[in-house]
């Protein structure tokens, strides 16, 4: 399975329990909760979708089918607002 | 060389600024003087802003500390003044470190409330409509946020005036014909404030962004998380002279900074029409009697 990570236009700042994100290139504004949060720390290095929900199934108190079918439908907006990327296709692009 | 102190600044300056309270001669912080640009240095940067205002003048600002202006042959002194103490300012504040907020101050209670909101809606207007009142003004358009104590922003005192449109003037009763107009081509003047002017940074408590609706009456909404941090964000002085990654990244932390210690509140106000008087009663009493903290779901565009 294809590994994820952040993209790299992004500059981020904590902001209370939010993160706050804004895209350089677009200059679009992005504010993901705490449990997001937590998702976008982990994307710091490249983790595909069964290893991300492994790691957030160890830190909160949440059943695993509900873990990945959530934490699945984050990524997945995550994806369409070009918050995070293919790793592979980094390493394809830089090569 | 002319000499002043404006912004928590000392300023030398070849042009004559005659709206800046004069000083002795000391060593300045800021030169301001007349020279012509090297083709190099006609682009902006992490350390300078380069600016082309056809007509007027080309400027050059850098480092926090210099202002070359390259005037064209027919420009007033008045029109480069504009520039020089709207957008050139702004431009040294923010290479100095400062948040530079497009909006209005005015002191309340040996604090800083801050109006922001685009133009036209109303900030200056209401700022001397406070000022009518007895209040002191901090800054106008230009709101500069010191954060050199990271956790308690401070307002810096720009300097002792305000512009106003000429139907704005005359909506709170006050004359133009004896003001000087701003700039040719608009219809906005300049109104002295000296004895109105507040001289000493203050701690920025508050921020209002004005939001003119279609709606009757005033509504206010306390801003909280991201909310808070999109109206600092927005409502940014010049954006566009943050070009690189590493200035915008600086300026993503600071407002998360200042939206951490200051309460922020979005209050609607009927387009027309503008009840200035009834505004400025509005605004004082959610000023003084403290609001419990509920928490308004704001319906700000995340975009």
């Amino acid at each position: 399975m294809k590994q994820i990570i952040r993209s790299s236009d992004l500059i981020t700042s904590d902001m209370d329990d939010e993160l706050v994100m804004l895209s350089i290139n677009s200059g679009k504004y992005h504010a993901i909760n705490a449990v997001g949060k937590r998702i976008w720390q982990l994307l710091e290095r490249p983790m595909n979708l069964p290893q991300l929900c492994e790691a957030l199934s160890s830190e909160f108190d949440v059943d695993a089918k509900r873990c990945t079918e959530e934490t699945a439908g984050f990524v997945a907006q995550l994806f369409t607002h070009n918050l995070v990327k293919y790793h592979d296709d980094a390493s394809m692009a830089s090569t | 060389m002319n000499h002043y102190e404006a912004f928590a600044l000392t300023i030398a300056s070849a042009l004559p600024l005659p709206e800046l309270a004069a000083c002795s001669e000391r060593k300045p912080d800021v030169r301001i003087g007349f020279a012509m640009i090297a083709d190099e240095d006609r682009h902006s940067g992490l350390a300078q802003v380069f600016l082309s205002i056809p007509g007027i003048a080309r400027f050059l600002i850098r480092n926090g500390t210099e202002v070359i202006i390259e005037a064209d042959d027919k420009a007033s002194e008045a029109d480069i003044r504009l520039f020089v103490l709207g957008s050139a300012m702004g431009a040294i504040l923010q290479q100095r470190g400062q948040l530079v907020l497009h909006g209005n101050a005015v002191e309340i209670d040996q604090q800083c409330v801050t109006f922001v909101g685009p133009s036209g809606s109303g900030k200056s207007t209401l700022a001397f409509a406070f000022q009518s009142q007895g209040f002191r003004i901090l800054a106008d358009d230009v709101c500069a946020v010191s954060l050199t104590d990271p956790l308690h922003p401070r307002v810096v005192p720009s300097f002792a005036q305000i512009k106003l449109w000429e139907d704005s003037a005359q909506a709170l009763g006050e004359s133009t014909l004896t003001k000087q107009r701003i700039h040719n081509r608009f219809n906005k003047f300049a109104f002295p404030s000296l004895s109105h002017f507040a001289p000493l940074p203050l701690p920025l408590s508050r921020v209002y962004v004005l939001n003119p609706c279609d709606k009757p009456g005033f509504s206010v909404e306390t801003l909280m998380g991201h909310h808070k941090f999109i109206a600092l964000h927005g409502n940014t002085y010049r954006p566009q002279f943050l070009c690189t990654s590493r200035q915008k990244e600086e300026h993503l932390a600071q407002c998360a900074l200042v939206a951490k210690s200051v309460t922020v509140k979005r209050i609607s106000r009927p387009k027309e029409p503008f009840l200035i008087r009834e505004l400025t009663q509005f605004l004082l009493q959610d000023i003084q009697i403290q609001p419990r903290s509920v928490m308004h779901e704001a319906d700000y565009q995340v975009q």
